[in-house]
């Protein structure tokens, strides 16, 4: 069975077919929910997170005029909506130098469903400013070069590499 | 090696892009620098984590919310299709302008009123404008024509001043010419007046000598007839009268032509 190709079925949604539309969500709903729970710290936000990214894509589907993938137009939705979740409950802060998760409860759902290193390393990533956590998200979850990366994120490509390597050197200790 | 270095040959380890000399230095910075080292081994934990990453599993979400009919754009008709409520609000305000309805605060109470002469007063406000525009109007154009008369004056300023010089030196070139003319007539009036001064002057020296003449004549005849004999006379006295009478009596005195010496 073939698959149909994204562009395809971006084209059949905005002819109204919502099957179509569903498929492309299934395509990627797990994505975006484990890229929010990265970029959140907990699964609420990822959920309410994943909603609004799902929204967001569906209103500017018409735009899509496929000259990327439509995965790293996805990525760059997600990460607009991401500040703006960031920007809603932390609106006197730097978004790119934030440090704070979003929430600073324990998520329970992550105690109970996921695996010790994968606990550790969405806690690590939670210390991490706003900015270096989205670089490391996109290099080393959504495997982007560094030139989409730098698209999606509105800054140069040599940006994108510095905040990458100052996000390593401080990850260190919290994933030893 | 500066921390940009680092960053590049990092990024270049990650993109699998490291060339020979780049993989030598890499090596070597993985053993001499402790966080360059650090970072390389992180990168490696990331990757195995990503692929190994667990999360919660996917809740269950309203898909439903996300596709929705998209608004279509309107119509020509739709807007002439105002709300009534809109068209109702605009007719009261027209109304109220036009009655002059008037909305007093006062201590009994609000008070609305309108006003009897609301086409009165739109009819002075009417007028009042056209007042204005016409005030306007006309101040524009007495500008204009002030301004194109103050040039037109100007203009026959500077022509009048040439012309009053052009005549001032034709003027003088006149006087100076008539005035060369008058001077030569009066100089030959006056060498005429003189010439015939001398001429009068010699005719009347001419009739002098004429007349001593005359008279000597006379005296030597009487002489002669009472005193002397005619041979004596001949001889002596006649001599003289005889040197006399050789001077020519009615000859005037001549001149090399005077008028034309005075002339010349």
């Amino acid at each position: 069975m073939f698959k149909k190709r994204d562009e395809k079925l971006v084209e059949q949604a905005l002819q109204g077919n919502k099957k179509a539309w569903f498929t492309l969500i299934s395509r990627y709903e797990t994505a975006m929910y484990q890229y929010g729970i990265r970029m959140t710290g907990n699964s609420h936000d990822a959920a309410d997170l994943m909603q609004e990214i799902f929204i967001s894509v569906f209103r500017s589907l018409a735009c899509f005029k496929g000259e990327g993938s439509f995965k790293s137009w996805l990525y760059r939705i997600a990460h607009c909506r991401c500040i703006e979740l960031y920007r809603k409950r932390k609106p006197h802060s730097d978004i790119d130098d934030i440090q704070a998760p979003l929430c600073g409860a324990p998520c329970p759902e992550m105690q109970l469903y996921s695996d010790r290193e994968s606990r550790a390393l969405t806690q690590a990533m939670q210390t991490l400013p706003l900015g270096q956590k989205a670089v490391v998200e996109l290099k080393f979850f959504g495997h982007f070069t560094f030139e989409e990366i730098a698209q999606q994120m509105d800054i140069s490509v040599n940006t994108a590499k510095s905040r990458l390597y100052a996000a390593l050197a401080k990850l260190k200790l919290e994933l030893e | 090696m500066t921390l940009y270095d680092k960053e590049a040959l990092f990024s270049a380890y990650l993109d699998n892009s490291l060339d020979s000399e780049q993989e030598k230095q890499f090596n070597a910075l993985c053993e001499a620098d402790a966080e360059f080292a650090q970072a390389v081994e992180n990168s490696a934990r990331l990757n195995s984590a990503s692929a190994s990453f667990v999360a919660p599993a996917l809740p269950q979400w309203d898909k439903e919310q996300t596709f929705f009919k998209k608004d279509e754009p309107r119509s020509l008709s739709s807007w002439f299709s105002l709300p009534a409520c809109a068209m109702a609000m605009s007719a009261c305000a027209l109304l109220a302008v036009l009655t002059g309805a008037k909305l007093s605060y006062s201590d009994n109470g609000v008070a609305l009123t309108f006003s009897n002469n609301g086409a009165n007063t739109v009819d002075k406000m009417v007028e009042q404008r056209v007042t204005q525009e016409v005030a306007k109007a006309l101040g524009e154009q007495r500008d204009f024509y002030q301004q194109a008369n103050q040039t037109l004056f100007k203009e026959y300023a500077q022509a009048l001043s040439a012309q009053q010089q052009q005549s001032s030196a034709e003027l003088t070139k006149y006087l100076l010419a008539s005035s060369r003319e008058e001077r030569k007539h009066d100089f030959a009036e006056l060498i005429k007046f003189i010439n015939e001064q001398r001429i009068d002057d010699q005719r009347f020296y001419a009739r002098q000598f004429t007349r001593l003449q005359d008279e000597i004549d006379d005296i030597e005849i009487g002489y002669s007839a009472v005193n002397l004999p005619n041979s004596l006379s001949d001889s002596g006295v006649n001599g003289r009268a005889t040197n006399y009478s050789t001077v020519p009596s009615t000859q005037p005195y001549t001149t090399n032509n005077p008028q034309s010496s005075l002339d010349d």
